[in-house]
C-alpha cells in the first residue's frame, strides 16, 4: 500500500506554488499584514481606470493555490490583513498584492512594499507567474517566516 | 455605462462569447478587458495568473467583442469595458464577473 501511495504521489504532484522539487512537508499558518491605504485615492487618471477596477478591492493572489484570488480585510484606514491556515512548509511560497492606488506607480497594481508575514518584512522580487512583481518567502511549521 | 452581455454570474461556454457594453453618446473609445480571478480544473501546470488582458480597443460602435474564452472549465474571469470621450474622461461598466468553460 506504501508503494501505491508513492507511486501516486508520483503521478499527482501537488498543484501548489513553489519549486517542484522542493515538496512541501505540511502547513502553516501566516498572518499578513499590507500597510497602505484602505480607501481609494480620487485622484487616479482615467487612463488608469482599468488597473483600478481590476485591483479593487484590495486583494492577495496565492501562488500556493494557483495564485488564487483572495481578499483582504480592511482594518482602519491604513492596515489591511489577510490569514491563510493552509500555506506550504518548506519550498518558497508566491504572493501578490493588488492595490488600487498602486496603479499610479505599478502598471498592473501590484504593490511592491510594506506586505510582512507573520510579522516578518518581505521583500519584493519579480514573480513572473503571478504576472508582475510580488513577494517571495519560505514557512516553517512553527510559523517561523523567512523572507 | 453597463455591460449588457454577459449576464454577472453566468457559466459561460459560447466560444467565443460576444461581450457588449451600452455606452453614452458622447463615448468615442472603448476598451475591453478580461481576468481570470482563479483557474477552475485547470491542469496542475497551469499556475500563471496574468494581469488584465486587453481584448480590443473599438473607436467606433457597436461596442461589442467576440472574446475567445480561456482554456479549461469552471475559470472565475472578470470582464471590463472602459469607455472615454472625446476630451479623455472615462467611465467604465463595473467588474462583471463569469465562469467560463471551454473543454
Amino acid at each position: 500500500m506504501a508503494r501505491l501511495a508513492a507511486a501516486a504521489a508520483l503521478v499527482f504532484p501537488p498543484a501548489c506554488g513553489g519549486s517542484p522539487s522542493e515538496p512541501s512537508s505540511g502547513m502553516a499558518t501566516v498572518h499578513f499584514v499590507y500597510s497602505a491605504s484602505t480607501t481609494t485615492r480620487p485622484d487616479i487618471p482615467p487612463d488608469l481606470i482599468a488597473c483600478v477596477r481590476f485591483s479593487e478591492p484590495t486583494h492577495a493572489h496565492v501562488g500556493w493555490r494557483r495564485f488564487e484570488l483572495v481578499n483582504l480585510t480592511a482594518v482602519g484606514a491604513d492596515r489591511w490583513e489577510l490569514t491563510q491556515t493552509d500555506v506550504p512548509v518548506g519550498p518558497e511560497n508566491q504572493m501578490l498584492i493588488s492595490d488600487p492606488n498602486a496603479c499610479l506607480t505599478q502598471e498592473n497594481g501590484f504593490a511592491t512594499s510594506n506586505l510582512t508575514a507573520n510579522g516578518v518584512a518581505l521583500v519584493s522580487r519579480p514573480v513572473p507567474d503571478g504576472g508582475g512583481p510580488g513577494f517571495g518567502f519560505r514557512v516553517t511549521a512553527n510559523g517561523t517566516v523567512t523572507p | 455605462m453597463r455591460m449588457i452581455r454577459p449576464d454577472a454570474g453566468l457559466n459561460v461556454t459560447n466560444d467565443p462569447q460576444v461581450v457588449e457594453a451600452s455606452v453614452g453618446h458622447s463615448v468615442v473609445r472603448v476598451d475591453f478587458y478580461y481576468h481570470i480571478d482563479s483557474y477552475g480544473a485547470a491542469p496542475s501546470s497551469q499556475s500563471a495568473m496574468d494581469p488584465p488582458t486587453l481584448i480590443v480597443t473599438l473607436t467606433s460602435p457597436p461596442w461589442r467583442v467576440s472574446w475567445p474564452l480561456p482554456a479549461g472549465c469552471g475559470n472565475t474571469v472578470s470582464l471590463l469595458a472602459v469607455g472615454f470621450d472625446a476630451c479623455g474622461a472615462g467611465n467604465d461598466t463595473g467588474l462583471v464577473t463569469v465562469t467560463t468553460c471551454k473543454p
